[in-house]
């Protein structure tokens, strides 16, 4: 190669080189998508697979000692402590084989923090902490659960730590782009105090998480929730409260001066300002007279001067169903509780009475093997989920939510006797805590004519249209419940005129209840009610509308689930004519739950046609069932205004 | 000429360089955020798809003379629930009770526990109105040192029934039958047709939730169904998004169905 030809090459890579330099880009190890704190693009392949991190434990209440402090507090940094992450894979970022956190609002669902040497070691007001905290208590809890054999993953769950401005969290699943299975904890940051954040509270981590599990555990494909409010719903909840209550307790070993029934004193406690909405294990809710000892369960009792003018409420199935644990007003009175409580069927307020139940479950075993905490929750863990595989599913031809908590108790019983964990001891146990909350050998309602119609009225409704059933037809209400369910609000056809009388009127869209009433002495728990319309006059509406609707069972025909229908014994123990204390409940299903009409979780949606005749009566079937007794059917005549 | 040449091979050059050092800008990479994104598929057993071995025939039996014949095979104290149109839609035993499978049945060995099920099936298919076009497919397992589940799932023209068109059996410890739960669908008669694209569909969705905030649960990519109404099935899609189940028939594009499966 002459000179000319070396120099020539020469000039060319010296020009190619120049036009890389110029081109190139800095190293990007160092710059973030849209925040410099959220974790960089590329991610590195040995950092170490453990690390360190803060986290409360598991709340900053419980982690001060303070019972008074404000979540908006300058001072929480004082109550972290000092955790260990295991199972990271290496990359830097929290991602591990348990569960993997990344950031909804500050990184765009990506990854948040990054460590190359495992520190994830931030301040509360950092919004990586929350990640971190959630690493943290995500995978020690995941991994125990896996210990137990139970586990049913479908891999690393997403923890969003900072998900959504919204005061709550929340489990979902969906697919990804690719067609795979996502599991998903939404881990909301609180409207109502701004600046705490759902992160910061552990048990709630765990509660969601626990949702994955006890699905998986249950079915591959149908949830266990199959409409708005049912037992099942509040089996799921109760199983999610329990299990967080129960690692805790096992596990992490908060303070004993701190009750570890209380599920949620942070989140649930604190953050809404008008008060608290924790929930608690106990077997009396906070307004009984003698909590939190509870040393008069099971019975009910208004004040009078016989007792003392004390007050007694009892988490026993099905009567002390629907009574909220704590009284965000503080009144402490059962009749303004009652009156006021508009969220009685609400699936979390419902399971409270099986949280209690698990607990004590859990109490037993751990008192009857030396206090062993870890003994006493894997044992539990077991047995719940075990029993949770042998629920029975769904169908749409009669049985939509076939789910009760007494079919729990049926199968722990079941299977107690065949997990080699539990001594005889722990049988007796576990069937005497089953007894005592009315969920094993209860009294059954055995009369088929047990279920009757009802005046259609309580304190609130001072007068019925139509005998036995309640019709909201209010278009403004009903629009706003259809934007709600994400509907379109264009099928109401109803107009001033003829919206507001309660009636059934021609082309009127409505939500509608049955005010069943219950002739028996004992309360119907969990009434399945199976509607049937026989005229196409007054149409059900599909599972557009009605979750329960049984689109395979021939007939225009949906389910829907009332919480309760007191009994003539709990009705005159708590409305006792002469008592200045007495409650305004009776035994219909409209004066057990006064609030029933708050939502349209517990309605009928139903059409009437724009060319029925006036005056038409239409004969609704309705089957009641409740889970501890048999099935009484009624005819219902409504009339078409 | 060899100037002008000279002059073009250095512009040339230079501008690769260029090229080269910004690539990343002009192709980035995919996002690690994305990469963050992609879910590694939990490892599932591969399960063999069940189908009934023989097509149904009509049989001289009546539904209550099949019934006592599979309580010969299975155990007298089993407990049905028939539909009123005489499909059967449960089963209920007990653990301990009924008869046992094989002897060397172990309720934690899947493809024992699988043949098991699939023997309770064939003997329950006129009762539970299996069909042979309507396949029962994408067998699931679970099993314990106790008891194991076997899920089924139907399809028809390959696509799957939803709702609906679920069978689940539950066996004992010994492999007696536990119970059996079914929503079968018997019959299909397709009233629509595809039209609607499953791209279109998704876009229709994401216009449905744009509203809503952002979430890692993007509408994800359709799933061809056939959604069922009684006697009636519909091509459709089923989407899930925020949370949300969808259901959109694949013909006009309407929403069939949607509900909330958030879990809170």
């Amino acid at each position: 190669m002459n000179f000319f030809n070396r120099y020539f090459h020469f000039v060319l890579w010296i020009s190619f080189i120049g036009g890389v330099s110029c081109g190139r880009t800095d190293p990007p190890l160092s710059v973030a998508p849209q925040n410099s704190s959220c974790a960089p693009k590329y991610f590195l392949s040995q950092a170490p697979t453990q690390g360190n991190a803060w986290a409360f434990m598991p709340d900053p209440l419980v982690s001060s000692g303070d019972s008074h402090l404000s979540p908006l507090s300058t001072q929480l940094d004082s109550y972290r402590s000092s955790v260990r992450l295991a199972h990271l894979d290496g990359s830097g970022i929290l991602k591990g084989s348990y569960v993997q956190v990344v950031n909804g609002l500050n990184c765009d669902w990506g990854f948040g923090a990054f460590s190359p040497t495992g520190q994830f070691t931030y301040s509360q007001k950092d919004f990586r902490f929350q990640e971190a905290m959630a690493y943290y208590f995500g995978d020690i809890y995941r991994s125990q659960l896996d210990q137990v054999g139970y586990l049913q993953s479908r891999g690393s769950v997403f923890l969003v730590a900072h998900c959504e401005k919204n005061d709550n969290a929340y489990f979902a699943r969906g697919i990804d782009s690719l067609g795979r299975w996502i599991e998903m904890v939404c881990l909301g940051d609180s409207v109502s105090s701004p600046g705490a954040y759902y992160g910061d509270d552990g048990i709630v981590t765990i509660h969601e998480l626990q949702h994955a599990t006890t699905g998986g555990n249950y079915s591959f494909s149908e949830d266990l929730n199959q409409l708005f409010y049912d037992e099942a719903g509040a089996l799921n909840e109760a199983v999610s409260d329990y299990m967080g209550l129960s690692f805790l307790d096992a596990f992490i070993n908060p303070s004993s001066s701190w009750d570890p029934r209380i599920f949620s004193r942070w989140a649930l406690g604190t953050f809404d300002p008008a008060g608290s909405h924790a929930r608690g294990a106990h077997l009396c809710p906070t307004y009984d007279s003698h909590y939190p000892n509870c040393d008069r369960f099971p019975a009910f009792e208004v004040p009078s001067a016989t007792n003392g003018y004390s007050s007694t409420m009892s988490y026993v199935y099905p009567d002390g169903l629907g009574w909220p644990f704590e009284d965000s007003r503080h009144s402490r009175d059962l009749s303004e509780i009652y009156k006021n409580t508009t969220y009685q069927e609400e699936i979390h307020n419902a399971g409270i009475i099986l949280l209690g139940t698990l607990w004590d479950l859990y109490s037993a075993i751990k008192k009857n093997h030396s206090g062993q905490g870890e003994f006493a929750y894997k044992a539990v863990a077991q047995l719940i989920l075990e029993s949770i595989r042998h629920l029975p599913q769904p169908n749409l031809v009669t049985q939509h939510s076939p789910v009760h908590f007494i079919g729990l108790a049926s199968q722990m019983v079941t299977f107690a006797g065949l997990m080699t964990g539990f001594t005889s001891a722990d049988q007796a146990s576990i069937q005497q805590v089953l007894v005592a909350r009315g969920l094993y050998q209860f009294p059954t309602i055995q009369s088929s004519a047990w279920a009757d119609v009802g005046a259609g009225t309580n304190m609130d409704i001072q007068e019925s249209s139509t005998l036995g059933i309640y019709v909201a037809d209010n278009p403004q209400l009903l629009k706003k419940w259809l934007l709600n369910l994400k509907k379109d609000p264009s099928i109401l056809s109803q107009n001033q005129e003829t919206g507001f009388n309660h009636l059934l009127d021609p082309g009127e869209l409505v939500a509608v209840w049955f005010d069943i009433r219950n002739t028996s002495s004992l309360t119907a728990g969990g009434v399945m009610l199976t509607i049937a319309s026989p005229d196409p006059d007054l149409e059900i509406f599909d599972d557009s509308l009605n979750r329960g609707y049984l689109s395979q069972s021939g007939w225009n025909e949906t389910q829907i689930m009332y919480q309760k229908i007191n009994g003539s014994a709990i009705t005159s123990l708590l409305n006792s004519s002469g008592s200045s204390s007495s409650l305004p409940i009776g035994n219909t299903y409209f004066q057990t739950n006064p609030r029933f009409n708050a939502s349209y979780r517990t309605a009928v949606w139903m059409k009437v046609s724009p060319t029925a005749q006036h005056g038409k009566v239409v004969h609704l079937s309705v089957e009641a069932t409740p889970s501890n007794g048999v099935a009484s059917s009624l005819i219902i005549p409504v009339t078409i205004h | 000429m060899k100037r002008i040449l000279l002059g073009v091979v250095l512009v040339l050059c230079v501008g690769w360089g260029i090229f080269v050092g910004r690539r990343d800008r002009l192709f980035p990479p995919i996002a690690a955020s994305s990469i963050s994104r992609i879910m590694v598929p939990s490892a599932t057993p591969a399960l063999p798809s069940y189908s009934p071995s023989s097509p149904l025939s009509p049989s001289a039996l009546t539904s209550s003379q099949r019934w006592k014949k599979f309580l010969k095979e299975y155990g007298a104290e089993l407990k049905p629930e028939f539909s009123r149109f005489g499909q059967l839609l449960s089963i209920r035993g007990e653990m301990g009770i009924g008869k046992p499978g094989a002897p060397d049945f172990r309720p934690e060995e899947s493809q024992k526990v699988i043949a098991r099920a699939e023997e309770v099936l064939l003997s329950a298919r006129s009762l539970l109105g299996i069909q042979s076009e309507l396949p029962l497919k994408n067998v699931a397992v679970k099993g314990s040192p106790f008891a194991a589940q076997v899920f089924f799932s139907e399809s028809y023209q390959g696509l799957p029934i939803r709702p609906g068109g679920n069978i689940k059996v539950d066996l004992g410890t010994q492999g007696e039958v536990l119970g059996v739960d079914s929503d079968y669908v018997s019959k299909v008669i397709l009233v629509n047709r595809i039209l609607l694209s499953s791209e279109d569909a998704l876009l229709r969705v994401q216009s449905i939730f744009k509203n809503d905030s952002a979430s890692l649960l993007r509408p994800s990519a359709a799933e061809q169904i056939i959604w069922v109404k009684g006697l009636e099935g519909r091509y459709a899609y089923s989407f899930l998004a925020k949370g949300y189940q969808v259901i959109m028939d694949a013909e006009t594009g309407k929403v069939l169905s949607s509900w909330d499966r958030k879990q809170y």
